[in-house]
């Protein structure tokens, strides 16, 4: 009985070692932008604020959080996090960014560098 | 496996940039987003320009760019199949023969490609991500010469072969439009939009040019970039005279 008891607990332990941990949502995915997944006012907010309001270095998490919440697909926040670095990084250019839009360009290029989001125009 | 798609850039050898601008010498403090498509906004571009069935990607990419500057610029569009080949027999004497980049970027420059002219084209390093993913972003879009091996024939992402690449296919000439620093490219090559992996680039590609043109302004007054390129274009003037 005991070792019965004892090759259950190894058994379920082994198997949560084997359990994957949650895989980086955006992690090579493969992404078409279009004007519907870049349009959503309430998604455009939500990765604005990740993007701008959260603390240095927490933005990845607040954008994967996200996805992993549910409230938007990984083609909506990659897509909409490539719009803001292109969008601020005008801003910058034509001297119209504000302190909120540099750090925006600044974590969504960080971002697009670490997460390896596949881009592709898919052919209409 | 063939292919009924022609190429049709000779060359293909790399290039020793001694006398050429270099975009990396004039980049100071400019902006851009790690991950861009200068495209994503406009109409789809899916016209082959001629380059199927005749082999003029020399001025097929060109006329690619051309055509989305005007686009951007909110411009009629001036490149047509007929202007794409009228240049490339200009190049060529009407021999269909392929023609070299250098050939089409002093044509560009010196006659105008569908009536659009060059002002420069500035070297960019194709093994930089950052500076090629910049330059798409500052000069919209990046050409890329390559020397294209046989297995990526038919298909719609160029990355590096498993295996044997089949031999070299011929050189080909293609318009970048898009640029990500962590992933690759994509161009527009016969109306179609193709994948290339920054490992293809390396083993593949033989130059890369960003260019400035006459017509690379916006109705704003800026570029695609919000740069204002008049300081860039005085800088390069008295170089490229």
């Amino acid at each position: 009985m005991k070792y019965a008891t004892l090759l259950f607990a190894l058994a379920a332990t082994l198997s949560c070692k084997t359990t994957p941990t949650t895989p980086d949502s955006f992690f090579q995915a493969v992404v078409a932008c279009t004007e519907d997944n870049t349009a959503n006012p309430q998604a455009q907010q939500a990765v604005y604020q990740c993007l701008t309001n959260v603390v240095v270095g927490a933005y990845a998490g607040c954008l994967s959080g996200l996805v992993a919440g549910g409230v938007w697909t990984v083609n909506e926040v990659a897509c909409l996090v490539r719009a803001y670095a292109t969008s601020e990084a005008v801003n910058v250019n034509k001297g119209t960014a504000t302190a909120a839009g540099s750090q925006a360009l600044a974590n969504a290029n960080a971002w697009l560098r670490d997460e390896q989001v596949r881009y592709r125009r898919a052919t209409p | 496996m063939g292919s009924t798609f022609c190429l049709g850039l000779e060359g293909g050898k790399p290039q020793h940039h001694t006398t050429k601008l270099r975009l990396a010498d004039y980049r100071t403090g400019v902006a851009y987003p790690a991950a861009i498509d200068v495209t994503i906004d406009q109409p789809a571009d899916l016209d082959d320009l001629g380059n199927i069935g005749n082999g003029d990607c020399g001025l097929a990419g060109p006329g690619h760019n051309i055509l989305w500057m005007d686009s951007v610029a909110g411009r009629d569009r001036r490149v047509t199949t007929e202007g794409v080949l009228a240049a490339w027999n200009a190049i060529n004497g009407g021999t269909g023969e392929g023609v070299t980049s250098d050939q089409v970027l002093a044509y560009w420059r010196t006659e105008g490609i569908c009536g659009c002219r060059l002002a420069a084209s500035l070297v960019v390093d194709y093994n930089d991500h950052e500076a090629m993913t910049a330059a798409c972003f500052e000069l919209g879009g990046v050409h890329l010469m390559f020397s294209l091996p046989k297995c990526v024939q038919g298909e719609m992402e160029w990355v590096m072969p498993a295996g044997d690449d089949g031999g070299t296919w011929g050189g080909h000439w293609v318009w970048a439009f898009a640029s990500s620093t962590s992933d690759g490219l994509m161009v527009n090559s016969w109306g179609q939009w193709i994948y290339v992996s920054w490992a293809f680039v390396a083993r593949y590609a033989f130059d890369a040019r960003a260019v400035i043109s006459e017509d690379d302004i916006g109705p704003n007054g800026l570029a695609f970039s919000g740069l204002d390129m008049e300081g860039l274009r005085a800088a390069i003037a008295g170089l490229s005279a």
